[in-house]
């Protein structure tokens, strides 16, 4: 409750000092006043110019299971035969002077899904950023990637164990800073309601969620950038008064000569200690990739999943090459095999995806 | 220890805008060279990218966000040329004067004759198009003279204390362009009409300015590869003509222009499209004088 009123205090102070309101009390330039410059005008005419950015990225594949999963798996393919992985509808604009607003609903084959509604603070002092809505949890950096983001037809292991086929996707708030340092430094912490069946459930309604994150990026040389990043996350789970806490920690290479050459390699670890009725389980695991592209179109990779460092009661590893042709900006094929080992489980899995995606409209860049 | 510990920390903390005047960040190199000549020693200027990238395909390096926080003036080409990286980072640079529609944000076209308006139905079967015309205005320096008084403006607005200064400087650069233009224009009077093939749509404010024509283009698609059909066309397209020249800028791949050349014996000038886009090239005048002079020495 502490953290809730911090939160609430923290609000109110920013939009006390926030600048924006001196910056609304001065007078608004007049467009057709003389050597006023007023370039930030487009070309658009009439209402037109204030339509949101409204795209739409269709993600298909056809998919073949050597078993078929038990249970859907959705937005990873989940059965032998064509999958519709998801249609994401993106609504984005800046709603006024103060703050942005973006919208992503997932159609998928028996529904509509909020996968993300939030607005953006864009004029806090301090280098500070409030989000508020529902957003993904900055834990890691797999959970704050959509689908379409990623060199891979589905999402990790790693990610689908710990946190859920559709992540730590949750409604709540957050507040980060840009710290004033030379690199850039930014530091996070989310407040959020606590819905994840996989790690996060709690049936005590004042019970939450609390996700803190700090990234750091570094321009290595011109070409090449990493970033690091820690976290962790802090809730009560399905046992009532019972603790989850998720440490993790990830790290990303890039290296980008020109438009047609770059390599990522993308590592992230998780380390889980669930407290039951009886005992606390404590896990642990890794994903890593690496995706080179070496042409204009094309780009080739692999993906390894284990978990098990530490390992309580459960041990699995995936390897999982691509190949994908981008042929545009807009459209893209990608083929992927999964060879999936779980001990105990008898016999191996092999999965293969054939994935087809695309965007209309245009739909706001990700995040590095 | 602890206060050892206490004085990293305080250098850490402590602003590196030792720097008193404006802080300019632009997309472009070419627009950080022109923000330059108009800031003189009242603005410090970076650019986000160098000048040997193709700004259409840039990716939003966090360490952008870290330069555009500290800015108080931020000026971007505009027309959609860098849609794909520029709204993101402004989220996350949290810098409330540079967002869009503030003070500090300006992409300074106005007053410049945009040319490539698409009409009719505009969807992306056009290929990757800009939908309020070709971006690449400052591929013409008389564009440059009016962006420089634009930016000059602007810093006048936001720093009225030197806004004298700002003025001088965009006299200064106005007068010495123009003397250029017209250097440039007599150098080239004889290579009017001058036909060429160029790699994407980059030439055309270039070519509108001198009386280049261009037969067509390799990517005759913005930002789509060219198909083999294409390829066989513009062979046909080169022989038919005798085109010279294919102008490529220096950031696109070269072996479609490699193949036209071995097909056709067209000569193949490589060239920079912004300031820096060669270790010769650091002011924009220089940008043309190097063109001109490779057009010229490739006659």
């Amino acid at each position: 409750m502490f953290t809730a009123r911090l939160m609430v205090v923290l609000f109110c102070l920013c939009l006390l000092f926030s600048p924006t309101l001196v910056l609304a009390k001065k007078k608004i330039p007049d467009q057709s006043s003389e050597g006023q410059v007023l370039l930030w005008k487009f070309n658009q005419t009439g209402n037109k110019a204030l339509i949101p950015d409204i795209s739409l990225i269709g993600i298909v594949s056809g998919a073949y299971f050597r078993d078929d999963p038990a249970t859907v798996q959705w937005p990873n393919p989940t059965r032998t035969g064509f999958n519709l992985q998801a249609a994401e509808l993106g609504i984005q604009s800046v709603v006024d002077p103060y703050i942005r607003a973006d919208v992503f609903i997932h159609m998928l084959e028996d529904g509509l899904e909020v996968e993300e509604a939030f607005i953006t603070t864009l004029t806090l002092p301090l280098n500070l950023q409030i989000r508020a809505g529902k957003f993904r949890a900055r834990l890691g950096r797999e959970n704050t990637q959509h689908l379409d983001q990623k060199h891979f037809a589905d999402y990790s292991r790693l990610r689908r164990y710990f946190l859920g086929n559709e992540g730590l996707t949750d409604l709540g708030a957050e507040l980060s800073v840009l710290l004033p340092v030379s690199w850039f430094s930014e530091l996070s912490f989310d407040f959020m309601q606590g819905r994840n069946d996989v790690s996060f459930d709690s049936p005590r309604k004042q019970d939450f969620l609390y996700v803190g994150h700090w990234a750091n990026s570094f321009n290595l040389t011109t070409n090449l950038t990493m970033q690091v990043g820690v976290s962790g996350a802090f809730g009560n789970n399905v046992t009532v008064r019972k603790l989850t806490q998720i440490y993790a920690g990830d790290l990303y290479l890039r290296w980008r000569p020109h438009e047609r050459r770059g390599f990522k390699w993308e590592t992230e670890y998780y380390y889980r200690s669930l407290e039951g009725a009886v005992a606390t389980a404590k896990e642990g695991g890794v994903t890593t990739s690496m995706v080179y592209q070496f042409a204009r179109r094309f780009e080739a990779g692999a993906r390894f999943d284990a978990i098990g460092f530490p390992e309580d009661a459960f041990s699995q590893y995936q390897v999982s090459p691509i190949l994908t042709f981008v042929a545009t900006e807009f459209f893209r094929l990608r083929g992927q095999y999964n060879f999936l080992h779980t001990d105990g489980a008898g016999k191996k899995q092999h999965e293969a995806f054939l994935q087809l995606m695309f965007n209309m409209g245009p739909h706001g860049a990700h995040s590095f | 220890m602890k206060n050892f510990f206490v004085i990293i920390v305080l250098c850490l903390f402590i602003s590196l805008q030792a720097f008193a005047g404006l802080h300019v960040v632009t997309t472009t190199t070419e627009l950080a060279a022109i923000a330059t000549e108009m800031g003189g020693v009242h603005a410090e200027v970076k650019s986000l990218i160098k000048g040997s990238q193709d700004p259409h395909y840039i990716e939003p390096k966090p360490s952008y966000a870290s330069i555009l926080n500290k800015a108080d003036l931020f000026i971007a080409m505009g027309l959609s040329l860098e849609i794909g990286w520029v709204p993101s980072l402004l989220t996350q640079s949290r810098n409330a004067k540079i967002q869009r529609g503030h003070e500090g944000f300006i992409e300074p076209y106005q007053g410049i004759r945009i040319l490539e308006i698409p009409s009719g139905v505009v969807d992306r079967s056009g290929g990757d198009i800009h939908p309020e015309g070709n971006p690449h205005y400052l591929m013409d320096p008389r564009n440059g003279v009016i962006v420089a008084k634009n930016i000059a403006q602007k810093m006048a607005e936001l720093d009225p204390a030197h806004g004298d200064s700002y003025q001088k400087n965009y006299e200064i650069f106005a007068e010495t362009m123009n003397h250029k233009i017209g250097e440039w224009q007599r150098v080239l009077s004889k290579h009017r009409g001058l036909k060429v093939v160029t790699h994407h749509q980059t030439f055309s404010y270039f070519a509108d300015w001198l009386g280049v024509r261009v037969l067509d283009r390799i990517e005759n698609k913005p930002g789509i590869p060219p198909s083999p059909g294409h390829m066989v066309d513009l062979i046909k397209l080169i022989k038919k003509e005798s085109v010279p020249l294919v102008l490529l800028e220096n950031y696109y791949d070269p072996k479609p222009s490699q193949k036209l050349a071995g097909e056709t014996g067209v000569k193949v000038l490589t060239l920079p499209v912004s300031v820096n886009g060669v270790e010769t090239v650091t002011t924009y005048a220089g940008l043309f004088d190097y063109i001109v002079t490779q057009i010229v020495g490739a006659q």
